[in-house]
């Protein structure tokens, strides 16, 4: 059973190769996507969107998963035809290593266009802010996680703490692990996502603190595309929230997106001085 | 009697049944339930292999921090094993970890505890429960079944066994019991034949006593009248001839008399009444005595004896067994006559003297007519009245028998219904 899935999937990844050949060849427009889910999945997220934006524009969208998340940002900063969709960390480092990048717009979520993380201890635990952390057991979810490792990283170096002062610290994979291992007793404390905080604060979580807002993921557009055909695209994009099959489109990227909104380089300003901050004590590179 | 026997077997059979539909009951019941027990342990076995096999998964994923795999493990588990209703995982901190529940169906939960360790660290605690309803659903509807099954059974072997019997033991008895029925029938029709005869014969000796009596008496008085007539003519030796025509002609007199009384006994009907026998004995003997004032006999009677019975007929009775003594203690000088009341342990009235007696092995002669036991000369009667004492017993559906010894005396027994 397994290894059908396997073969499926490689068939899948063949024929995804296939089509952006073809695509290319045929100077087709692409949705370039980082790999943040199988490729399978993200083709079935963004086959919506590229339909969509066909119709719209007049000119056919092929989705195209990287390979990895270097890939997708050299892919997206080499100016392939056609658009990216990038996570804050992915945009700040594309233009950071390729310049700056038309930006199409970012994603709001339940109609916010940021998203935070918290902090978090059991409801009976004697830690109420970051400092009561040394010493302490923390959990982290995935090392390039923006809101369960890097951005709690720069809030504890902000306050003062390495992870050297903590009595252990583990990265969990995930943000639900970091969650129930907290409340499960075997960490004092973990970062998380607001979603995950909130699904189980009536477990008996508690925040200590709140991370800094992000700017949410966005759409770039390559430099090889015309100002026209980018207008024609973001109205598109922008509009997408206001047709039944826009909605559908943005829904399937992610059930909670409602719409995409316009956004400027500096809403990531202070992601870019948190990577930075991260950058300087040697947490990334 | 064909009925009673007929019903009889049906009981029988109905008896055996009932005790072999109670045996395959307790046998029935008693398997299931071992078969049950069986199953259970089985189970509970099955379900502690079940509980150590996700001890172990779960106390992994617990181990490298995989929560959410903990998560996920709790409803797959569950879809496989229906049975499970219940898995708490808990944190060594008592922070639920993941858990399914569900309301059991039945009432017969098994349920499990464990504490996870590795390394001598306490990792999770494991609590399950398990729905065994359907084990105890599935034995309740076998034992239903086997008890149908097993009265069906039992009824079809009854039946078997009814007709069984019926060709093999039922049918032979039914036919011996027709025949013996033909048989008494056929006894009954020659009892009826016989007593029909025995009625003829006796009215035919009857007719012939009652005949022979006016000629008999007709010889004694015409030998009498003859004997006066001719008294001065006469030889002494033609007298002793004439004298012993008169004495014989008296003597067949009287045995006719005793013939027509001993008939009159058994043809005449009985009207039975309350009986004050002492009082008749007293009759009795008061009668004797004035036949014969010279004789000194010591006669004691019991008072207030009663039974029941037709009053001329047991009068006879007295009569003659008390004339017997009378008669049998003449030559004794202290001679004694006793009536009274025996318990043996039926009551039994008895009439005793201290006369001369007899030798008991002639006592089955006793009863029979015209039997003496002692010459004539010595002792006058006809032999008769002994034979009308049993009849008269024997029609009041008594019993009459004799003790005696030779020169000691008698002892009469009978009996007759109580009043």
């Amino acid at each position: 059973m397994k290894s059908v899935v396997m073969q499926s999937g490689l068939l899948m990844v063949l024929c995804l190769s296939m089509a952006a050949s073809t695509a290319a060849e045929k100077n087709d427009l692409t949705i370039c996507v980082h790999p943040y889910s199988s490729s399978s999945v993200l083709y079935r997220a963004f086959s919506p969107l590229a339909k969509y934006l066909s119709e719209k524009i007049g000119q056919p969208f092929s989705v195209h998963i990287a390979a990895d998340y270097q890939a997708h940002i050299k892919t997206v900063g080499t100016d392939k035809r056609g658009i990216g969709y990038m996570g804050p960390a992915s945009y700040v480092k594309l233009v950071s290593d390729y310049g700056p990048k038309r930006i199409l717009g970012r994603q709001a979520i339940k109609g916010k266009p940021s998203f935070q993380g918290k902090i978090i201890a059991r409801k009976d635990s004697s830690i109420n802010n970051l400092a009561d952390l040394a010493g302490k057991r923390f959990a982290f979810g995935d090392p390039n996680s923006t809101m369960s490792h890097l951005v709690p990283r720069y809030m504890l170096i902000e306050a003062g703490l390495g992870v050297e002062d903590l009595a252990d610290y583990k990265f969990l994979g995930n943000h639900v692990n970091v969650a129930l291992g907290v409340l499960s007793g075997d960490f004092d404390a973990g970062a998380v996502k607001e979603a995950v905080f909130y699904k189980y604060e009536q477990r008996g979580l508690k925040a200590i603190a709140t991370t800094p807002a992000l700017s949410e993921h966005l759409f770039v557009v390559s430099d090889k595309l015309s100002d026209e055909l980018t207008n024609q695209i973001r109205d598109a994009l922008l509009h997408a929230h206001e047709s039944e099959q826009g909605l559908r489109a943005l829904h399937a990227i992610k059930p909670s997106i409602s719409a995409f909104v316009p956004a400027v380089d500096s809403d990531y300003d202070n992601l870019r001085s948190i990577l930075s901050t991260l950058r300087r004590h040697g947490v990334i590179q | 009697m064909n009925q009673t026997v007929v019903t009889n077997n049906k009981l029988a059979l109905i008896s055996f049944s009932s005790v072999m539909v109670l045996f395959l009951v307790i046998v029935d019941v008693f398997m299931v339930i071992e078969e049950r027990e069986f199953i259970l342990q089985s189970e509970k076995r099955h379900a502690e292999e079940d509980m150590d096999m996700m001890g172990k998964l779960l106390s992994e994923a617990m181990i490298r921090n995989d929560y959410v795999a903990v998560e996920q493990y709790i409803p797959q588990w569950s879809k496989v094993r229906p049975e499970v209703v219940s898995i708490r995982v808990i944190a060594p901190n008592g922070f639920v970890v993941a858990e399914h529940q569900e309301k059991p169906a039945s009432r017969y939960v098994y349920e499990l505890s464990r504490s996870v360790v590795y390394l001598d660290k306490l990792v999770l605690y494991l609590e399950m429960q398990w729905d065994f309803g359907e084990i105890h659903a599935f034995f309740q509807t076998r034992i239903v079944k086997l008890l149908s099954l097993s009265g069906i059974a039992v009824a079809l072997l009854g039946w078997l066994l009814w007709q069984v019997l019926k060709k093999t033991a039922i049918g032979p008895l039914q036919r011996e019991i027709s025949e013996r029925k033909k048989v008494e029938n056929m006894l009954e029709e020659h009892s009826k034949k016989l007593a029909i005869h025995v009625q003829e014969l006796e009215s035919y000796s009857y007719s012939i006593a009652h005949d022979l009596r006016a000629p008999v008496r007709s010889i004694t008085s015409f030998s009498q009248i003859l004997g006066h007539d001719l008294s001065e003519k006469l030889e002494p030796e033609e007298k002793d001839v004439l004298h012993r025509i008169t004495a014989a002609g008296k003597y067949m007199a009287e045995l006719i008399d005793d013939i027509l009384a001993l008939s009159r006994i058994t043809r005449d009907t009985m009207t039975i009444e309350p009986l004050a026998l002492s009082e008749m004995a007293e009759k009795s003997i008061a009668c004797l005595r004035e036949l014969n004032p010279e004789r000194n006999c010591d006669v004691v009677i019991q008072p207030n004896l009663r039974a029941k019975g037709d009053v001329k007929l047991v009068q006879r009775l007295l009569d003659n067994l008390l004339e017997n003594a009378w008669k049998f203690t003449a030559t004794e000088q202290n001679a004694r006559i006793e009536f009274g009341m025996a318990l043996n342990p039926k009551p039994v009235f008895y009439v005793r003297d201290n006369g001369v007696g007899f030798d008991m092995q002639f006592a089955h002669k006793l009863f029979q007519p015209f039997q003496r036991l002692h010459p004539q000369d010595g002792f006058e009667g006809t032999g008769v009245g002994l034979a009308t004492v049993k009849r008269i017993v024997l029609r009041h559906g008594g019993e009459v028998w004799v003790e005696s010894e030779l020169n000691k005396g008698t002892t009469f027994y009978f009996t007759l219904p109580m009043a």
